[in-house]
């Protein structure tokens, strides 16, 4: 959760991804891959210290980066649409605990049979804090707009890709038909952020201003933005439609939210520390213990969803077209020593391109992913005609092997560490720090030899959009053009069959493996930290939920 | 008078002009085209070249510079990519927090600056005179960075007495403030402690001294006031260095002014955002160089303002 | 920082050294800076760290790249007498290799902007006129922002490297210097022995190198000595803010920047490079000054 149009990408992808088997039917699977915990110091204040809910008080968050907009529909960034999630809500929300959709500002919603017709019943007197009631009517233009090319939606039209028509037939009906049925689809309606309704009056009204003056039907209200600084929100008294898991069901309980924006990870790290801000988001590894070994904090542990730390290898470079030079690559990686160094231990080695807690990863990866042997990884290269030359670089026809790595600031310890190993086995490596922005831009048009990226997912589709070939000058960043690879993930998109479906995937991981297009590397824990003055956190799959969060004085 | 003060501003004119046109050119040597950036990887050549043709790149320079500078004059310095706002909306949003940071940093190196100079005048070539201009030495050649760096281990870290800046409040203004002070000190101190040395022995305090007047009195009363005018348009010149140039301690306390703002823009490639902040910068500094100029000229008269129009 | 230099170049020359005459470079200058105390010191002190800077291979305990996986951000040991970094390399031997680094960087940028700076000084003095205005202008313009965001600007244009950071921070000096520069050319230009020269046939280039040079000898000498300094802290500022110097090169503002991502976990990382800076820099300031002294005795004794 660090880094702007990556984490947009990236928000985008894990929705997309959030495939058949978060659904309704299947969710109980999900279950014992055990996503998320709490640590043992973590108390669910209710039954901890016995207090009763007050009302009152300012919940202070702390994040590293600011919004670009609170349109939500226009916003690039993840920040805009968890901001906004707190002003808004959704039609279904999934519950944090069985993952099964339950309804929100929908009181019902019915899916026909073959999945194509999605009837939602809007639920009545909600109203927005400007004071206009929310309709099906109004959810619809909340679409329709977002739909428009003109308004420059970021999220919406590419998730709303199967949507045939939106209708409204009345004030309280709201159907959505499919051109062919889609999982996905709930998961993504389900995000209160992006997918809340608008008050079309309130956009009118403020013209383009309205990116920093939203209004939303959610538990609280937009106050304050101090552009640099802090976004302020206030309790929306008239509020009492959370979802249905929330224990409160009225307003939230403190006054006021805040979220401030603090860049820098250190100042973060003292901002928490002297109390300044009550939740800090994204802890590294490195300073977890501290607070698990004070009584004043809480610690909310998840294991990462996806890949964090993957580099990519772009297979039309002249020597990285080479399947040798980049199993060499692989094996020279000690990918233990930096889930070490940066992760200090808390983290997974990631053996192939998807994590264990996938459906579809096959422990075997563990076994004929390539060991770390760094005369091995010579004798390799040697073996394809390579040799050092006298700057101790390895040398064919001419050519060195030597490339840019493409990373983001958060990236430079890994990344060094990536570059002394390859070092050892006489590749040069040059370190090119980016804007998140400009290395997606770099990516994906193919301008880079080597490169660091990282993706949130859950099911092992994500292999689909990173490694098909139709996904390049997308997120195929590899350029990987393999008709047999191809044709399995195409393959395991359209099988329903369980078993079937695991098969096809053992075998792409296999292929991706020995293939090397990528030296995956981690999958990190990922740590929230909170004052124990708030109590009643509520730890959804992919982060915070503060319906029935209270701040003791 | 009023010819210097015309002259003065005259040139300022031409300064900003300059300065207008150099960051006009700027944006067309930083690598990267900003219409692909503001679109995205996945726009079409027809959404491009649309955009090219609002934005009026695929004019001809001094068509887009005129334009601009027209557009400039009327107050719209254009939308910052990122954001979407008035790039003059993020800038003043930004500048009262500069200037804060700028003006409490300057208070603490006026205190600390002339009592340290008074000091080492007084005890003049003892080895508390020679201690005080080490100190000075050392405040030119200590990073500011590292002294920030510093404060920060000791004080946020190790004491916890003031927080790292999380807001803009008065506790997070401290350290960064003490940063600035600290390195500003040094010229003042110098200066301060140079001048009334000079003073201290002229006539005048001599046959002061030789009337029996109290030490304190001819320091304060006769010494200090000579120097206070070259002291005080050093202030008035770094001040508005300062405006512009807290970049790097902006940085290190993560302070919401114009440094981070610039440092933000240059990073993130937000064209008209850069052009913008540059632009704003060079204008403050060179109007706050013209009213020190002026300021000084009304309040001593005794210096010859043609000459100093003249080099 | 920088521009804080900025201020004192253009008082500080109008205060005193543009008063006084030009002929401190004829007189003795080694025996002088020999029996100056400060000088002396500050001179051994450089070139005591450029020798380590030199012979850092055979100085340094460990190889400055090498990381070493057992001994992660481990405190000061026998083994590593500074200590380790977040990946393991020893930092003492980075510290050491990083004085080629600064000392490279800070060489280059005060080459450029002598070279350039003095270059436009004398032009604008000697030709005068619309040229001198035109000239002086344009170096206002470079004046009025600060000289970091001129480099930033420079380095956004060229690309971070150290290459790029010394030369950003050369041309982001040089309006400040062809000003000082001018100041002292003027004071020749003044005191009427150009004229004297013309009348008996000089050419302008021999005015200009034979009689300009010479002359302001001592005051280009002493502020070359002062901008050393500011180059070096301006150079670790673009390095510290990651503009400059790339990993895994060894240089002080690089690694403070790293160091100060570890100030809970590792004080010694974001301490010993600043010292390094700080020591380096504060000889040469030290060494400036005594110099200025040495030229403007006036500055001293009073």
């Amino acid at each position: 959760m660090t880094n702007s149009r990556c984490t947009k990408f990236f928000a985008l992808l894990m929705v997309l991804l959030m495939a058949m088997f978060v659904s309704v039917g299947c969710s109980s699977e999900k279950e014992s891959s055990g996503e998320a915990k709490k640590t043992d110091n973590t108390s669910n204040s209710d039954n901890t210290s016995g207090n009763t809910p007050q009302k009152g008080g300012t919940l202070t968050i702390g994040y590293a980066e600011e919004p670009d907009s609170l349109d939500v529909q226009k916003t690039g960034m993840m920040i805009g649409s968890i901001v906004g999630s707190n002003f808004g809500g959704s039609l279904i929300s999934m519950h944090p605990k069985t993952k099964e959709f339950v309804p929100n500002l929908a009181e019902s919603f019915d899916i026909s049979d073959d999945g194509l017709t999605l009837t939602f019943k809007i639920r009545p007197n909600i109203t927005f804090s400007d004071g206009t009631p929310l309709t099906a009517k109004n959810y619809k233009e909340t679409f329709d707009r977002a739909l428009d090319p003109a308004t420059g939606a970021t999220i919406i039209p590419g998730q709303f890709k199967q949507v045939k028509e939106i209708l409204a037939p009345d004030d309280s009906t709201l159907i959505i038909k499919l051109n062919e049925p889609s999982a996905p689809f709930l998961v993504n309606l389900s995000d209160p952020g992006y997918m809340q309704p608008l008050s079309l009056a309130a956009i009118k009204k403020e013209g383009d201003n309205y990116g920093r003056n939203p209004v939303g039907v959610g538990p609280f209200k937009f106050k304050e933005w101090k552009t640099g600084q802090s976004i302020t929100l206030e309790r929306n008294n008239d509020f009492k439609w959370p979802a249905p898991f929330f224990k409160n069901q009225g307003s939230a309980y403190p006054d006021q939210l805040v979220y401030k924006f603090i860049k820098d990870y250190q100042t973060m790290i003292a901002a928490l520390d002297s109390g300044s801000i009550d939740v800090a988001y994204g802890i590294a590894g490195k300073d977890v213990d501290r607070y698990e070994n004070n009584n004043k904090y809480q610690v909310f542990e998840m294991d990462r969803q996806g890949i964090g730390l993957f580099l990519e290898m772009n297979t039309e470079n002249e020597a990285l077209k080479d399947k040798i030079v980049r199993q060499a690559v692989n094996t020279a990686i000690n990918k233990e020593a930096i889930v070490q160094a940066v992760l200090n231990g808390k983290g997974r080695v990631a053996h192939g391109p998807i994590p264990a807690s996938f459906f579809g990863y096959d422990p075997d990866v563990e076994k004929y992913d390539y060991k770390y042997n760094i005369d091995k990884a010579i004798k390799l290269l040697e073996s394809d005609g390579w040799s050092k030359n006298d700057k101790g670089i390895m040398e064919k026809d001419g050519k060195e092997l030597s490339f840019n790595l493409m990373i983001l600031d958060r990236w430079n310890q890994p990344s060094q560490m990536v570059q002394a190993m390859l070092k050892d086995i006489g590749i040069s490596i040059k370190i090119q720090a980016l804007e998140a922005g400009a290395l997606i831009e770099k990516a994906a048009s193919g301008d880079f030899d080597m490169t660091f990226m990282g993706y949130f997912g859950v099911d092992p589709d994500s292999l689909y959009t990173f490694l098909h070939s139709s996904q390049i000058n997308v997120m195929n960043h590899s350029r990987v053009n393999n008709p047999e690879l191809d044709s399995l993930l195409d393959k395991g998109r359209k099988t329903i069959d369980l078993e079937e479906r695991k098969k096809v995937y053992f075998e792409a991981q296999k292929l991706i493996v020995d293939e090397a297009y990528w030296v995956p590397i981690y999958s990190e824990k990922q740590y929230h930290v909170a004052n124990k003055r708030v109590h009643g956190i509520t730890q959804a799959f992919n982060g915070l939920l503060f319906q029935d969060s209270w701040v003791s004085k | 008078m009023g010819q210097f003060i015309l002259n003065r501003i005259l040139s300022g004119i031409i300064v900003i002009f300059g300065i207008s046109v150099f960051s006009f050119l700027l944006i067309h040597f930083i690598p990267g085209d900003p219409v692909k950036i503001m679109l995205g990887q996945n726009a079409t050549p027809e959404a491009i070249k649309q955009l090219n043709e609002n934005l009026g790149l695929d004019k001809p320079l001094l068509v887009q510079y005129t334009t601009y500078i027209t557009n400039v004059l009327q107050g719209d310095f254009g939308t910052s990519l990122k954001t979407g706002r008035p790039v003059i909306t993020e800038i003043l949003d930004r500048f009262p927090e500069t200037v804060k940071l700028a003006a409490a940093g300057i208070f603490i190196a006026i205190v600390i600056g002339i009592t340290l100079g008074i000091i080492a005048a007084r005890f003049k070539s003892s080895f508390i005179d020679s201690g005080v201009m080490m100190l000075a030495t050392l405040g030119v050649s200590i990073p500011s960075f590292w002294l920030a760096i510093l404060l920060i281990m000791v004080f946020s870290v190790k004491f916890t007495w003031f927080p790292i800046a999380e807001g803009t409040g008065l506790r997070d203004l401290v350290l960064p403030a003490v940063t600035i002070g600290v390195l500003a000190s040094t010229m003042i101190s110098r200066l301060t402690r140079n001048g009334m040395v000079e003073t201290l022995s002229n006539d005048f305090i001599r046959t002061a001294r030789a009337k029996g007047l109290e030490e304190r009195i001819i320091l304060f009363r006769h010494a200090l006031r000579n120097v206070l005018i070259p002291v005080v348009t050093l202030i008035g010149l770094q001040m508005a260095a300062l405006l512009g140039g807290t970049v790097i301690i902006e940085q290190v306390f993560n302070w919401p002014g114009l440094g981070t703002l610039a440092i933000g823009a240059i990073s993130s490639r937000d064209f008209p955002l850069i052009q913008g902040t540059v632009l704003f910068m060079g204008v403050v500094y060179v109007m706050i160089n013209i009213l020190i100029d002026v300021i000084y000229g009304i309040i001593d008269p005794r210096i010859d303002l043609s000459a100093k129009e003249a080099r | 920082m920088a521009n804080i230099s900025k201020t004192l170049e253009s008082l500080e020359m109008q205060t005193t050294l543009v008063k006084k005459q030009p002929s401190s470079l004829k007189l003795n200058f080694l025996k002088e800076i020999g029996s100056n105390k400060r000088a002396r010191y500050s001179l051994f002190f450089l070139l005591l760290v450029i020798l380590i800077g030199v012979f850092a291979p055979l100085l340094a305990p460990h190889d400055p790249e090498k990381p070493y996986y057992e001994a992660l951000l481990h405190g000061p040991s026998k083994e590593h007498l500074l200590g380790t970094d977040s990946i393991g390399r020893d930092l003492l031997s980075r510290l050491l290799y990083g004085i080629r680094a600064t000392l490279t960087a800070a060489s280059i940028a005060v080459a450029i902007t002598f070279t350039i700076g003095t270059f436009i000084g004398l032009i604008s003095a000697y030709i005068g006129g619309i040229i001198d205005n035109i000239l002086m202008r344009i170096m206002d313009v470079l004046l009025a922002l600060p000289t970091i965001v001129l480099a930033l600007a420079i380095v956004a244009i060229l690309g971070p490297s150290l290459a790029n950071a010394m030369i950003a921070v050369g041309f982001a000096s040089i309006p400040g210097f062809a000003r000082i520069t001018r100041g002292a050319a003027l004071t020749i230009k003044s005191s009427g022995f150009v004229e004297a020269s013309r009348s008996i046939g000089s050419s302008h280039s021999w005015i200009l190198l034979r009689q300009f040079l010479p002359n302001i000898g001592g005051v280009l000498l002493v502020y070359t000595t002062l901008f050393i300094g500011v180059a070096i802290l301006d150079t670790a500022a673009l390095s510290f803010i990651g503009l400059g110097a790339q990993p895994p090169t060894p240089e002080w503002g690089t690694m403070l920047a790293e160091g100060k991502n570890y100030i809970y976990q590792a004080w010694w990382l974001a301490t010993f490079p600043g010292l390094a800076i700080t020591s380096v820099v504060f000889s040469v300031n030290f060494l400036g000054d005594a110099l200025r002294d040495m030229f403007d005795p006036k500055s001293m004794g009073r």
